[in-house]
């Protein structure tokens, strides 16, 4: 054998590996590449999705009906009242468990809310129009906040309650939310005004941001009774007489 | 030439199944069972993000801001994930991130478990406080959905995939080729071509 066959074969040697060399480091650049797109890809789409929800789901620029400080508030039923204990209702109108609280307690609350004894606040949710395939949650609660700005928030609220239908998911028309107003007494240019809020759904917007705030503050069952930010069990909120008395140990306190 | 000589053991497990047609329909089996899956259970999630934020928020677990993100953003990319599977696109990872995720969910459901929560996992849209927590078949669901995941991470390579394409070089070889570094059968035959 030749010497100079045996250079050939080392330098044919040499020239496979660095082939082989330059090959393994292209694949490895190549897989890296393919890593990274699918990094960016998967980010940008999920980035998209969350930018689309979070629009979806804007409500900074909601109209607040009265009563109401911040977006995604709720709304006061006496605002008079202060440096007294807070109860903070979240209730849906189709929720059949928050008609039964209501009727067993709305007189005391009314009770409450007119001497002044505790702050009483109202954040309804409207859940249960996905649940129950309408919309019925959502208009009652901006017919609500419709009746808070001619001072009305108290009497609508139980009334949409007491005339809450016996089938659950039957829901409210919006005859009958319109009506609700003339039945607490909004008249003239409030009633008006009432009206043109029901039709236009003004507070639609707000009552989303309630939704949006009950979902963070993590309600996510109605009712939820809080007493000065401390959720009430179901046998305090339920009991006139439990309620009355959780209210005057907290002022107490 | 190989750098490792592979043992005839691993040769023949390798071969049994990246190369049986049986392992091809089941991994497609795979891929579509747990792409319907996700796709599915993000679909659910999409339409009320506030329902998604309340069903995250229920595990107590993270920060309302955060929260809030994972429930407009996790949706997404259940269903993203899913589509992927299903066309066969970057099969191994995308069963690698749907195994984490179902790795997280399982965690994320067994504290809720643990601390005494009383929630539903959301899993499927829905979620929240339940009178009735279905802990255990939530798990149960959840582990055999990482059992496919992980049979894909195994074994990518099946019918009908996207990846046959060649665009991520996953469609015709599992993870046991590249533990053993199997060498690419193309640059064998360049070099019998050069011999």
């Amino acid at each position: 054998m030749s010497s100079s066959k045996d250079t050939k074969n080392s330098r044919r040697e040499q020239l496979a590996k660095e082939r082989a060399a330059s090959a393994a480091a292209d694949q490895r650049r190549r897989r890296l590449l393919t890593v990274v797109g699918g990094v960016v890809v998967v980010a940008v789409v999920v980035g998209t999705g969350i930018a689309v929800q979070t629009s979806r789901n804007d409500t900074t620029q909601a109209a607040l009906p009265a009563t109401v400080t911040e977006v995604g508030g709720p709304i006061v039923r006496n605002p008079e009242a202060t440096g007294v204990p807070v109860l903070d209702y979240w209730e849906d109108f189709q929720c059949p468990a928050c008609k039964t609280m209501e009727d067993a307690t709305a007189s005391t609350v009314d009770e409450l809310a007119t001497a002044g004894t505790a702050q009483i606040r109202y954040n309804i949710l409207s859940f249960l129009d996905g649940s129950l395939g309408n919309d019925s949650s959502s208009r009652a609660a901006n017919a609500f906040a419709c009746s808070a700005d001619a001072g009305k928030q108290g009497p609508y609220h139980n009334t949409v309650f007491a005339n809450q239908p016996a089938i659950e998911g039957d829901g409210y028309t919006d005859e009958q939310l319109l009506q609700f107003g003339v039945d607490v007494g909004i008249s003239g240019d409030a009633f008006t005004a009432f009206q043109s809020c029901l039709a236009e759904g003004t507070y639609d917007d707000y009552v989303r941001s309630v939704a949006t705030a009950g979902a963070q503050a993590g309600i996510n069952s109605t009712p939820t009774v809080l007493l000065n930010g401390v959720t009430l069990d179901n046998a305090v909120s339920f009991d006139p007489t439990a309620l009355t008395k959780a209210v005057a140990d907290a002022s107490a306190g | 030439m190989s750098t490792t000589v592979p043992d005839v053991a691993a040769d023949d497990i390798q071969r049994a199944f990246t190369g049986g047609t049986w392992q091809l329909w089941l991994s497609l089996v795979a891929r579509l069972a747990l792409g319907a899956v996700l796709i599915v259970a993000g679909g659910l999630k999409v339409g009320d993000p506030n329902e998604a934020i309340a069903a995250v928020t229920a595990y107590q677990l993270l920060p309302s801001g955060v929260a809030t993100i994972v429930g407009y953003g996790l949706p997404f990319f259940e269903i993203m994930i899913g589509i992927m599977l299903v066309v066969g696109l970057a099969t191994r990872a995308a069963a690698f991130t749907a195994g984490i995720l179902m790795v997280v969910f399982i965690a994320a459901v067994s504290s809720a478990w643990a601390r005494g929560l009383s929630i539903d996992c959301g899993c499927f849209g829905g979620g929240g406080q339940t009178a009735d927590p279905q802990y255990l078949p939530e798990i149960l669901r959840d582990l055999l959905f990482l059992g496919l995941a992980s049979w894909l991470v195994l074994f990518p390579a099946s019918r009908w995939a996207l990846d046959r394409l060649g665009l991520f070089g996953t469609g015709d070889h599992g993870l046991i080729d590249e533990l053993l570094d199997h060498e690419d059968p193309a640059d064998e035959s360049d070099g019998a071509r050069q011999r």
